[in-house]
Parts: C-alpha cells; sequence; structure tokens
C-alpha cells in the first residue's frame, strides 16, 4: 500500500506538471511492468502509450537515411524546393508589387509635373498660333492692306493738293501785294 | 424693363460711337450693289488682322496710321457726272454734324475734308472729290492723325486711286 501511495503522490505531481523527469520514468517504470492495482489501473493506458511513443525514437542511421532517399529521388528534392520557391516567390511577389507600387506613384507624380510643365507652355504656344493669321487672312489682310495704303496716299495726296492750291492762292494773293506796293510806289 | 431700355439704348450708343457715320452708311449701301461703282468696304475685323501682318510685309510709315484706323469705306464713281455725285453726296450726308477741314475748288475739281473729332482726337475723316470725270468719297473711322496722313505722300510714291480696283476689286 505505501508503494502504491507512493504512486499516487507522484500521480498528482504529475497531473500539476510538477514531475521531474526521473519522476516521470518512475511512473512509466510503474505502469509497464509491475500488477497494478484497479485504482490505478485506468492510468495504465496513458503511460503504456507514452512509452510506446518514446520507444519509437528515430534511429541514429535515420540522418544518413534520409539525406541517401533524398539524394536518390529528385521529386522530393524538387517538391521541396517547389514548396519553398512557392513560398519564395510569392514572398516576392508582394515585394515585387510593392516595389512596383512606390514605382508606379514615383512615375504617377513625375507624370503629373510634367503635365503641369509641358502641358501649360503648350496651351500658350497653342494660342500663340492662333492669334497668327492662317493662309486666307493673311491674304484678305495683305489685300486689305493695300487698299487702305492706297486710300490713305490718295487722301494724303488730295491734302497736300488742298495745301499746295491754298499756296498757290496765297502766292497769287502775295503777287497781288508786291503789285498793289509797287503800284503804290 | 426701364433699365433694360437704358442697356439698349446704351448699347446702341456705344455701337454707334465705332460705327461710321449713318448717314454715310446710308450712303454708301446706296451704292454697294451699283457695279458702275468701285466700292471697298475694311471692317475693324480686317484692321485686326491688318495689324498682325508682320514687319517686313507692311510699311512702318503706313502701319503707324492704320494701326488706329477701326474701319474704311471707299466709293469711286468714274466717267460721267462726278459733280452730279459730288452735290447729292454733300446734300444727302449730315454734314453739319462734321467739322470742316479744307474745301478746294481746283479747276472744275471739288474736295472737301471734313472731320468728326472728340476733343483732341479726329474720330472720323470723310473725303469728299466730285469733278466732271470722277465722283470719290473715303471714309475713314478710328484715330486719325492728320500730320502723319499728309506726310504718306511725301515718303512714298504715289499710287492712284484706280489701283484700287487692280488690288481687290469690289469687296
Amino acid at each position: 500500500m505505501k508503494k502504491y501511495q507512493h504512486i499516487e503522490q507522484l500521480l498528482d505531481k504529475y497531473w500539476e506538471g510538477e514531475t521531474t523527469l526521473a519522476e516521470d520514468k518512475t511512473l512509466q517504470k510503474f505502469f509497464t511492468s509491475e500488477t497494478i492495482p484497479i485504482e490505478l489501473q485506468a492510468f495504465q493506458s496513458l503511460f503504456q502509450a507514452k512509452s510506446d511513443i518514446q520507444r519509437q525514437s528515430l534511429n541514429d542511421d535515420f540522418d544518413s537515411n534520409l539525406l541517401a532517399m533524398l539524394d536518390t529521388s529528385p521529386k522530393v528534392v524538387q517538391m521541396a524546393a517547389t514548396s519553398e520557391s512557392i513560398v519564395n516567390t510569392q514572398n516576392i511577389q508582394t515585394a515585387e508589387l510593392q516595389k512596383w507600387r512606390w514605382i508606379a506613384g514615383i512615375a504617377a507624380s513625375i507624370a503629373l509635373f510634367l503635365a503641369v510643365y509641358i502641358v501649360m507652355p503648350r496651351t500658350e504656344t497653342i494660342e500663340i498660333a492662333k492669334s497668327e493669321l492662317n493662309e486666307k487672312d493673311h491674304k484678305e489682310a495683305l489685300k486689305s492692306y493695300e487698299q487702305t495704303k492706297i486710300a490713305l496716299m490718295f487722301v494724303s495726296a488730295k491734302m497736300n493738293q488742298g495745301v499746295q492750291t491754298a499756296a498757290k492762292g496765297l502766292s497769287k494773293v502775295k503777287n497781288l501785294d508786291q503789285v498793289i506796293n509797287q503800284i503804290e510806289q | 424693363m426701364k433699365y433694360g431700355i437704358l442697356i439698349i439704348a446704351f448699347l446702341a450708343m456705344s455701337f454707334q460711337g465705332f460705327s461710321q457715320n449713318d448717314a454715310i452708311t446710308k450712303y454708301f449701301n446706296q451704292y454697294v450693289e451699283d457695279t458702275s461703282f468701285t466700292v471697298v468696304y475694311i471692317s475693324p475685323k480686317m484692321f485686326e488682322m491688318i495689324a498682325k501682318l508682320s514687319e517686313d510685309e507692311v510699311e512702318e510709315d503706313v502701319q503707324q496710321v492704320i494701326k488706329d484706323l477701326k474701319g474704311l469705306r471707299v466709293l469711286i464713281k468714274n466717267g460721267s457726272d462726278g459733280v452730279g455725285y459730288y452735290n447729292e453726296a454733300v446734300k444727302t450726308l449730315d454734314l453739319k454734324s462734321y467739322e470742316e477741314l479744307m474745301t478746294v475748288r481746283d479747276g472744275e475739281q471739288n474736295i472737301q475734308f471734313v472731320v468728326k473729332d472728340n476733343g483732341e482726337i479726329i474720330e472720323e475723316l470723310l473725303l469728299l472729290v466730285g469733278s466732271p470725270e470722277e465722283f470719290i468719297m473715303i471714309s475713314f473711322v478710328g484715330k486719325i492723325d492728320l500730320d502723319k496722313i499728309a506726310k504718306l505722300a511725301n515718303t512714298a510714291d504715289i499710287e492712284g486711286l484706280e489701283h484700287l480696283e487692280k488690288v481687290g476689286g469690289n469687296q
């Protein structure tokens, strides 16, 4: 009974998660080897299963075997590689996407500046071009210029003619003056 | 409504300010359709276009006068009874609203210059010429500098008015 008391104490500790590795082993040994009292049989399966799992430990040559397998079966390697590469490409893709978003953002702002600096002067040049005469208007303007010029020349000539006529008249008056003066003298 | 009438009246007045004397327009229009007349009309719009001609296409002293002009009407009748048309024009046109600048009788030729001014600035210059051979009416509107116009004939070769027809024909 005393022995079982000890086991029960250990179990209580175990449930609390306070057992040491040595105590765990004692429990395992107890449940796998000896005859177990009925009140403790409920826990037997648990510790037996636990010891089974622990027994299925890896062999020492497991690593070398695995590596040999990996060498001989490229599929596995490929699978591993592809799965890795999928993860990698996904990472790369998101990274690329972010990078492109940055570039697109910068490009958009550059485009905006270009729009401001190029389109604005362009509208000015369009206005200048508009203010210049098209071929038909240019011809009309030249023709009208010539006509106006002739009319102006004619008016100018007539003005001068009037002045000259006046001068002629005045010179007659002058002559008359001289005649009168001569008569008087 | 009252304001509307006022605005219309104001607009009409301001338009009249820019356009040539109604009597001249009327007299001018009377002969526009007559093919025996040489008719030239140059609109304010056309003067704007003339102002845009490049410097090497125009003579500077001429352009100096033209740039202030807003309208030109020329009416020429060659041949019969210029004196008759002259007398009709003097009668039809309300010359009282003009200031007489110069009246010359040189032989059988009658020349009359009248101007309409707004204080310092001459806004319209009307020339009437009547002789047994021809009748000529020329009307300039805009800002007219008589000195500059008078000097033009001294600086350049004078082309006869008959060149008008060669240049433009009827407009």
